[in-house]
C-alpha cells in the first residue's frame, strides 16, 4: 500500500515499499542540492526510518507531524515519491516557476524512467466527474511541445512544490485516495482554497511507476466520488454524485454487453469502499470546506463538458461494433455516430432517456393501467376508423357521429401495433416529447444540460398536473408534437424547393398529430409564435404566417368531427381536466421565473418571459374552462411554458457575474422544483397515470361471457372511466363490456340514453322488484357501482339483478339475469357487432339495443329488418368525403417531410 | 422596456392565476347508500317467508289493496322459480297456498300490479291456527323474539332468500339469560331463491325467550320463526326491525298466558316505559325499568287491554300467547297510520280487530270488510274491538286520525295474532 511521501526542502526521503530502503536512499541521494534545507522521510515503517538516518534525514510517520515538525523557516515543501527520480535542475525550476507566477501549487514534467523520452504527465484537465483527461497520446514523445508554463486542473503527484501556509491548510494530500487521484484532489482542494496550480514542463523527474503498479482497477473510480464530495459546493455535489454512479452504471452494463464484467464489479467495489469510508469522507469534506475561498465556477474552469467515461464508452463501442461489422454502410454510420456519442451533453440525454424508461417502468412491466381515459384498444380499429369517416359508431347506444379524433388516432396506431397501441403512444410521446421540447429549445437558443432540464420538466408536467390522474392520455402525444410545430414555425424557413416541401410536409404531420388528438392544442403554435414575436427575435410577419398555416393545416384531420360537432360541445363538453399544482411548485417556478427575467442575459430572459407567459396562459385555461377540450390545450400550453421557463432559468447562469449571478442563483429554485416535480412523477414507474382501476371489470366480463356476445357495462359513481352522464346528480355512463378507449367520451345523448335513465329512475322504486327486464332491452347485461349513491336503490334487492361476490370489494358488481343483447331474434338468440355491423341468424325481424338513427326508426329497442343475416348502415357522404380528405392530407404531408428530409440528409 | 414589459405582464398575469380556484381531481360528491329503512307500511311487493300446504295445515295467502289490482305470486325454491299464480285483487282477494305449491313448505313472493297492496299468510288445521305476517320491505337488520325451546316446543328459523345472489348472515342470539353465543350462528349463508331452516331448539334449548338479531353481511334474506308445541299450536312470527316506541292493538285473548316479550339486542342498557291503553281510555303506567344489555324480558299483560312501549333505544317487542292447545306471537306496529289494510282479516274463525287510538283526541274509524262496513269511536288513548264476521278475509280500516290495527282469532284448532299493515306516504 502507497504511503505518502513526502520531503520537505531539507529532505527528500520517501518510502513506497517499507523493504526497499534503497530507493529512499536514492532519491534522498539525488535531493541533496543547495535549495534543499530540510529533509524528511515520511511512512514507511522502520526500513525508511533506517535509510532516513543513514541519508540524515528526519523520519516523520505521517503528514501532520511532518507539518508540525517543520522550522518556522521552511516557505515551500517539496512533495517527490521514492520512486521519482527528480533531475539535479528540477527544484531550481519549480522555485523560479513559483515565483515568477505566483503560484501556491507547481508540479514537474513526469517522464517514464525506463525511456526518458516518453511522456507520462503534464498534468492535465478533468471531466466534472473528475476523470483525469492529460491530452497525452498513449506513448507520446517528448518533443518539448507542452514546454510552457500553464495553469492546469491538476499536477502530478510524484513532483510537487507547495507552499507551506497552503500544506499545512489542505493537512497533505489524501492517503486514503490513490495515487493518481491523490494528486486531482490536492490539486482542486488547493484551487478551492485560492490557490494557482500550474504544470512546469522544464522540472523534470524520471517516474519507474511503481506507485501506480498494484493499485486495483476500481480504486480510482471510487476515489473519486470521495473527492468530489470533498471538492464541490452541496449543491453541486447533489447531482454530481449520483450522475457519476449512474455513468458508472450505465458504462458497466454497456460493457457487459461488449463481454466486460469488469466495470460492473468495479462498480460493486466501488460503491463498498465509499461506503464503508462515508463517515471519514463526511470529516474529510467539512475540513475541506472550511478552507474554500472560491466557488465552484473556479472548478469548473479547468473541466471538459461532458463526461469523459461516456466518451471512452462511445468510441470503445464503435470499436468494438466495427470489429464485428463487414457491412460499409453500418461502418460509416457507426463513425458518424462515434461523432454524436462525443458530443457534450450527451451524457445528459443518456440519463434523460433513462429517467423516462425509469418514469414508466410500471406500465411496460406490467402493461397499461385501466383507469380514466385510459382503456382497452378496440376490438376493431378499422371499424373505428371507419366510424370515424362518417360509419356508425357503436359507442355507448351507438351514434352516427364519428367520436372523438383521438379514439381514431388510436386506432391508427393499433393497426400498426396491434398489440399494445396505447403503450406505444405514451411512450413514444414521451421520447418524441424529450426530443421535440430539446430541439424547440435550440431553436430558441437554449443549449446542453438547460436544454436536457427543460425537456424532461415539460414532459413530466404532463402527469404532475392533472393529465396524468385523470388519465387523459391524448395530452401525450399532443405534446410531442406540438414542439415540432412550433419549430417548423419560428425557425427560418430553408431554401430549395424540396427542403421547403419537407418543411412544410413536417410542419403539417405534426399539426395533424396535435390536432388529432388535443384539437384545440393547435393553437399553441400560434400562442408561441405571436409572444416570440412580440418578445423574442426574427421576421414577425412570417413567423405569424406559418404559424396559423400549422394551425389550420392540423384541422385536416379534423373534418368529420368538426362537421358533427356543435361549437359549443366542444368548447364546453366533458370534464375539464383537474388543475391543482402543489403550492411549492408554482411558487418556485413564479420566483424562478420573475428572478430571471430580471437578471439574465439574452435570450434567456426572453425565453424564460415567453415561457412564463405561456405557462400562465395554460394555467388560466385549465382553471377557467368549463370543458375538456380548451382544458387540455390549456395542459399542452402549460407543459410548452414550463419547458421554456426551466430551459431558460436553468442556462440563464451561464457567462454571469456579480449581483445578477447571485440573482440567477436564487433564480434556480424554479429548476429544482421542476425537478422535484418530474421525480415525484418518475417515481410512479407510469408517469403518473391513474392506478389500474377497471381492468378487473373487463376480465370479469370477458370471463363470464363465454360464448355468448358480452353486453353493455352500465357503470355508476364516481371516478368513472372517461366522460359520463349525471342523473340525480350521480355519474353513470354505458360502454361496450371490452371498456374500449373509443368509449371514453360520450356521443351525443338520444332516446336510448332517455330510456335508460327512466329504467334507473323506476328501478330506483323499491316496489320496482324486475328492473332486469328494462335494462336488458337496452342491452345491459352488468353493472359496475363504484361508490354509494343514491342511485343503489336502483340495484338493491332487486329479484333479477345478481350480485357477484367477486374482487377486493372496490365496485359491486351486479348481473342481470335477464336476457341482455345489443341485438336479438325473436326466439332469443343473439346476434354479433362486427364493426360497425350486426351479423346473425336470418330474422324477419332484429331487436337492436340502439338509438334510432340512423337505422331509420323511431322508439328503443328498434326493430330491424335482418333477412339478410346482417344490418349496416350508410355512412354519411360527408363525413367520408372530409374523412378521406384528411387521410390523403396527412399521407401527403408525410410523404413530403420524408422527401424533404432525405434532401437535407 | 421589453424587459420591464415582459415582466409587468408575467406579475399580472401571475396575480390573475393565483386569484383563480384551484380544480382538484373531482371526486364526484355521491351520498351515502340510504339504508332501506324497514317500515313495514303497504308497498306492492309481500315477501311470505313461510307457507306450508299438506294434510296437517293447508294455509293460503290474503290480499288487500287500496285499490282494485292484480297479485303475482311466485314460489321459490332451490334456485329457481318454482310456480306462479295471477289472482285478482278489488280490493281483497286470497290464493291457496296449494294453487302454486301442491304440498310443502317454501317461501313465495307476491308482487301487485299497484300498491300500496300487503299479503299475510293464515292457516288453520290439524297443527293449530297461523297468521304469518309477510314484510313488504327488506330491511338490513332483523329482529325476531320471545321463541321458546323448552320441553316439547320446537323452535325453527327460516331464512328466505328469493333473491338471485346468496346471502351471507351474522346471527346472535339472546334470551332472559342474555348473550347465547353460538359458534353456528356466526357465520350463516343462504342459497339464491332458496330458504335454509335452523332449527334453534337443537342448538339452543331450554329457553323461554329466545330471540335473535340477524345482519346481513352479503346479500338479503326475510326470516321467520315457526314455533311448535307438542301439545298443539303452531304459529309463525316475521321478523322487524328495532324502534324506540312499539303500539299494540291487543294484549292478547282470554284464558291465555299473554306476556310483553322486550328484546335488547344492543350493548347497552335501555329505559323503557309501558303505559295501557283500555277501552275506556288510557289506562295507568303497566311498567317501567331498564333493559339490561342483550337481554329479553317479559311482561305479563292482561287480553283486553292494548298497550304503548316507550323507550329510550331502539328495541324489539312482541306479544306472545301461550295456551294449553295454542300459540301465538306477533310484533307490535312502530308507527301509526290513518288508513290500515288488513289482508286475511276475517278468514279464521271469530276474528276480532283491534283498533288502538294513541292520540289524546277521539277517533273515528271505518272498518270495511267483505261483508260490509262500521264505524266505531276510539277514545283518545284507548282500545275499541270490532268483532267481524267470517268472509273470505280482507279489511280496511280507514281513521279520521292516526291509530294501530291489529286482529286476533280464535278457534277449537287455536288461536292466531296479527297487525295489520299501515298505508304510508313514502
Amino acid at each position: 500500500m502507497a504511503t505518502a511521501h513526502l520531503t520537505s526542502l531539507a529532505t527528500i526521503a520517501v518510502a513506497v515499499n517499507a523493504s526497499d530502503a534503497a530507493k529512499v536512499a536514492a532519491v534522498l541521494a539525488a535531493t541533496a542540492v543547495g535549495e534543499v534545507s530540510e529533509r524528511f522521510v515520511v511512512g514507511g515503517g522502520s526500513p525508511s526510518q533506517a535509510a532516513a538516518v543513514a541519508g540524515s534525514a528526519t523520519w516523520v510517520r505521517t503528514t501532520t507531524e511532518l507539518i508540525a515538525e517543520l522550522p518556522p523557516s521552511v516557505t515551500h515543501v517539496w512533495l517527490l515519491h521514492d520512486d521519482a527520480m527528480p533531475r539535479p535542475d528540477a527544484l531550481r525550476a519549480l522555485v523560479d516557476a513559483a515565483e515568477q507566477i505566483d503560484a501556491a501549487l507547481v508540479g514537474s514534467k513526469v517522464l517514464r524512467a525506463d525511456d526518458q523520452s516518453v511522456l507520462e504527465s503534464v498534468g492535465g484537465a478533468t471531466d466534472v466527474f473528475l476523470v483525469p483527461d492529460s491530452g497525452l497520446a498513449a506513448g507520446e514523445l517528448d518533443q518539448e511541445q507542452y514546454d510552457v508554463v500553464r495553469d492546469v486542473a491538476f499536477v502530478p503527484g510524484e513532483s510537487v512544490l507547495i507552499r507551506r501556509d497552503l500544506l499545512k491548510g489542505l493537512g497533505g494530500p489524501d492517503r486514503l485516495l490513490p495515487p493518481f487521484t491523490q494528486a486531482i484532489d490536492f490539486a482542486g482542494r488547493a484551487r478551492s482554497a485560492g490557490g494557482r496550480v500550474a504544470v512546469v514542463p522544464s522540472s523534470e523527474v524520471l517516474h519507474a511507476g511503481t506507485c501506480h503498479s498494484e493499485i486495483p482497477s476500481w480504486r480510482d473510480p471510487a476515489a473519486r466520488w470521495r473527492a468530489a464530495a470533498k471538492l464541490y459546493s452541496r449543491w453541486t455535489a447533489v447531482w454530481v454524485l449520483p450522475m457519476a454512479i449512474l455513468i458508472a452504471l450505465l458504462d458497466a452494463v454497456v460493457r457487459l454487453v461488449m463481454l466486460d464484467v469488469r466495470p460492473l464489479l468495479d462498480l460493486i467495489k466501488g460503491l463498498g469502499w465509499n461506503a464503508k469510508h462515508v463517515v471519514n469522507t463526511l470529516t474529510a469534506r467539512r475540513q475541506a470546506r472550511k478552507i474554500v475561498q472560491v466557488d465552484d465556477g473556479e472548478m469548473f474552469r479547468y473541466q471538459r463538458s461532458g463526461s469523459l467515461v461516456i466518451a471512452r464508452l462511445g468510441a470503445d463501442l464503435t470499436d468494438w461494433l466495427r470489429e464485428r461489422s463487414t457491412t460499409l454502410g453500418v461502418v460509416a454510420r457507426i463513425d458518424a455516430e462515434r461523432m454524436f456519442w462525443q458530443r457534450p451533453g450527451f451524457a445528459y440525454w443518456v440519463m434523460a432517456l433513462l429517467a423516462v424508461v425509469i418514469g414508466v417502468r410500471s406500465l411496460l412491466l406490467s402493461g397499461m393501467p385501466f383507469a380514466g381515459y385510459v382503456l382497452s384498444p378496440s376490438t376493431d380499429p378499422l371499424s373505428v376508423l371507419g366510424a370515424y369517416a362518417g360509419g356508425w359508431n357503436p359507442i355507448g347506444f351507438g351514434t352516427q357521429g364519428p367520436g372523438h379524433p383521438a379514439a381514431a388516432g388510436a386506432a391508427l396506431v393499433q393497426t400498426v401495433f396491434s398489440d399494445s397501441p396505447m403503450l406505444v403512444i405514451i411512450v413514444s410521446s414521451l421520447v418524441g416529447g424529450l426530443l421535440g421540447l430539446r430541439r424547440l429549445l435550440r431553436t430558441l437558443g437554449i443549449e446542453g444540460v438547460a436544454a436536457v432540464l427543460g425537456s424532461l420538466a415539460g414532459i413530466a408536467c404532463l402527469a404532475a398536473w392533472g393529465s396524468g390522474s385523470a388519465g387523459y392520455w391524448p395530452t401525450f402525444p399532443a405534446l410531442a408534437a406540438a414542439p415540432w410545430m412550433v419549430t417548423s414555425a419560428v425557425r427560418p424557413w430553408p431554401t430549395g424547393i424540396r427542403n421547403r416541401l419537407g418543411r412544410l410536409g413536417g410542419l403539417m404531420v405534426s399539426s395533424c398529430i396535435v390536432g388529432l388528438f388535443v384539437p384545440l392544442a393547435l393553437g399553441v403554435g400560434v400562442a408561441v409564435s405571436l409572444l416570440w414575436m412580440s418578445f423574442g427575435t426574427g421576421s414577425r410577419v412570417t413567423i405569424a404566417i406559418r404559424a396559423v398555416v400549422a394551425a389550420v393545416g392540423g384541422l385536416a384531420v379534423l373534418g368529420p368531427w368538426l362537421w358533427f360537432s356543435r361549437l359549443s360541445d366542444v368548447v364546453t363538453g366533458g370534464q375539464a381536466l383537474p388543475f391543482s399544482p402543489p403550492v411549492w411548485l408554482a411558487a418556485g417556478l413564479a420566483l424562478g421565473t420573475f428572478l430571471a427575467v430580471l437578471a439574465a442575459a439574452e435570450p434567456y430572459t426572453n425565453v424564460t418571459g415567453v415561457g412564463g407567459l405561456l405557462a400562465l396562459g395554460g394555467a388560466v385555461l385549465l382553471l377557467v374552462a368549463q370543458g375538456r377540450e380548451p382544458s387540455a390545450a390549456g395542459l399542452v400550453l402549460l407543459a410548452v411554458g414550463v419547458t421554456l421557463v426551466v430551459g431558460g432559468v436553468a442556462g440563464s447562469l451561464t457567462g454571469t457575474r456579480g449581483l445578477a449571478r447571485a440573482v440567477l442563483v436564487l433564480s434556480q429554485v424554479a429548476v429544482v422544483a421542476a425537478m422535484v416535480a418530474a421525480g415525484l412523477v418518475i417515481v410512479t414507474g407510469r408517469w403518473g397515470l391513474p392506478i389500474d382501476r377497471y381492468s378487473e371489470v373487463i376480465e370479469l366480463t370477458e370471463a363470464r361471457s363465454a360464448d355468448l356476445p358480452m353486453g353493455r357495462v352500465l357503470l355508476v359513481g364516481s371516478d368513472l372511466p372517461g366522460d359520463a352522464r349525471e342523473l340525480m346528480g350521480v355519474p353513470y355512463k354505458v360502454m361496450d363490456g371490452h371498456l374500449v378507449v373509443g368509449d371514453g367520451w360520450l356521443p351525443t345523448y338520444r332516446e336510448a340514453d332517455q330510456a335508460l335513465e327512466q329504467a334507473l329512475l323506476s328501478a330506483s322504486d323499491p316496489d320496482v322488484l324486475r328492473p332486469g327486464q328494462a335494462f336488458g332491452d337496452l342491452g345491459i347485461r352488468w353493472i359496475v357501482v363504484t361508490a354509494p349513491s343514491v342511485l343503489d336503490r336502483a340495484f338493491t334487492n332487486k329479484l333479477d339483478l345478481k350480485k357477484l361476490d367477486v374482487g377486493d370489494g372496490r365496485f359491486t358488481i351486479y348481473e342481470n339475469v335477464q336476457p341482455a343483447f345489443v341485438a336479438v331474434i325473436p326466439d332469443g338468440l343473439p346476434w354479433r357487432l362486427e364493426g360497425n355491423r350486426f351479423v346473425g341468424e336470418p330474422a324477419p325481424q332484429v331487436a337492436l339495443a340502439v338509438n334510432p338513427r340512423p337505422f331509420g326508426q323511431s322508439g328503443v329497442p328498434v326493430l330491424a329488418d335482418g333477412s339478410a343475416g346482417r344490418i349496416a348502415t350508410t355512412s354519411d357522404p360527408a363525413m367520408r368525403i372530409l374523412g378521406w380528405v384528411g387521410a390523403v392530407a396527412l399521407i401527403l404531408a408525410g410523404v413530403a417531410a420524408v422527401v424533404g428530409f432525405r434532401e437535407r440528409a | 422596456m421589453k424587459r420591464t414589459i415582459l415582466l409587468l405582464s408575467l406579475v399580472a398575469a401571475g396575480l390573475f392565476v393565483a386569484l383563480l380556484p384551484a380544480r382538484p381531481l373531482s371526486t364526484i360528491p355521491t351520498v351515502a347508500s340510504t339504508v332501506i329503512e324497514p317500515v313495514a307500511s303497504a308497498t306492492s311487493v309481500a315477501y311470505c317467508a313461510w307457507v306450508r300446504t299438506d294434510s296437517a295445515l293447508e294455509m293460503s295467502i290474503g290480499f288487500a289493496a287500496s285499490r282494485d289490482t292484480q297479485v303475482t305470486v311466485s314460489v321459490v325454491s332451490e334456485g329457481t322459480v318454482a310456480a306462479t299464480e295471477e289472482r285478482a285483487v278489488a280490493p281483497f282477494g286470497s290464493i291457496p297456498v296449494s294453487a302454486v305449491l301442491p304440498v310443502g313448505v317454501e317461501g313465495a313472493i307476491g308482487e301487485f300490479a299497484a300498491g300500496p297492496a300487503g299479503a299475510m299468510a293464515i292457516g288453520d288445521g290439524a297443527l293449530g291456527m297461523v297468521a304469518a305476517g309477510c314484510p313488504s320491505t327488506v330491511a338490513d337488520r332483523w329482529v325476531l323474539g320471545g321463541g321458546s325451546t323448552l320441553e316439547g316446543q320446537t323452535l325453527e328459523l327460516r331464512l328466505f332468500n328469493p333473491f338471485p345472489e346468496d346471502a351471507k348472515l351474522t346471527i346472535r342470539a339472546l334470551s332472559e339469560n342474555g348473550s347465547e353465543p353460538d359458534q353456528s350462528l356466526e357465520a350463516v349463508s343462504v342459497p339464491a331463491q332458496s330458504t335454509r331452516t335452523i332449527s334453534l331448539t337443537d342448538t339452543l334449548g331450554f329457553r323461554e325467550w329466545l330471540s335473535v338479531e340477524i345482519e346481513q353481511t352479503d346479500g338479503r334474506i326475510i326470516p321467520s320463526y315457526v314455533e311448535q308445541s307438542a301439545t298443539g299450536g303452531i304459529t309463525a312470527q316475521s321478523g322487524v326491525a328495532l324502534a324506540s316506541e312499539w303500539f299494540f292493538p291487543f294484549g292478547g285473548i282470554d284464558e291465555v298466558v299473554n306476556n310483553l316479550v322486550l328484546v335488547n339486542p344492543s350493548a347497552s342498557p335501555v329505559g323503557y316505559q309501558v303505559a295501557t291503553a283500555t277501552v275506556g281510555g288510557s289506562g295507568d303506567e303497566l311498567d317501567r325499568g331498564s333493559l339490561a344489555l342483550r337481554q329479553v324480558a317479559a311482561i305479563a299483560v292482561d287480553a283486553g287491554d292494548g298497550y304503548i312501549l316507550q323507550a329510550d333505544a331502539p328495541i324489539a317487542a312482541f306479544v306472545i300467547g301461550r295456551g294449553d292447545v295454542g300459540r301465538a306471537s306477533v310484533a307490535g306496529s312502530s308507527i301509526t297510520a290513518s288508513d290500515w289494510l288488513l289482508p286475511g282479516a276475517g278468514a279464521l274463525p271469530s276474528t276480532t280487530i283491534m283498533i288502538l287510538n294513541p292520540s289524546v283526541e277521539d277517533v273515528t274509524a271505518t272498518v270495511l270488510s267483505r261483508l260490509g262496513q262500521e264505524k266505531v269511536l276510539i277514545p283518545g288513548g284507548g282500545v275499541t274491538a270490532v268483532p267481524i264476521a267470517i268472509s273470505d278475509g280482507g279489511v280496511q280500516v280507514f281513521g279520521t286520525g292516526p291509530i294501530v290495527v291489529g286482529w286476533y282469532a280464535e278457534g277449537e284448532s287455536g288461536f292466531a295474532y296479527a297487525m295489520g299493515i299501515p298505508v304510508v306516504d313514502r
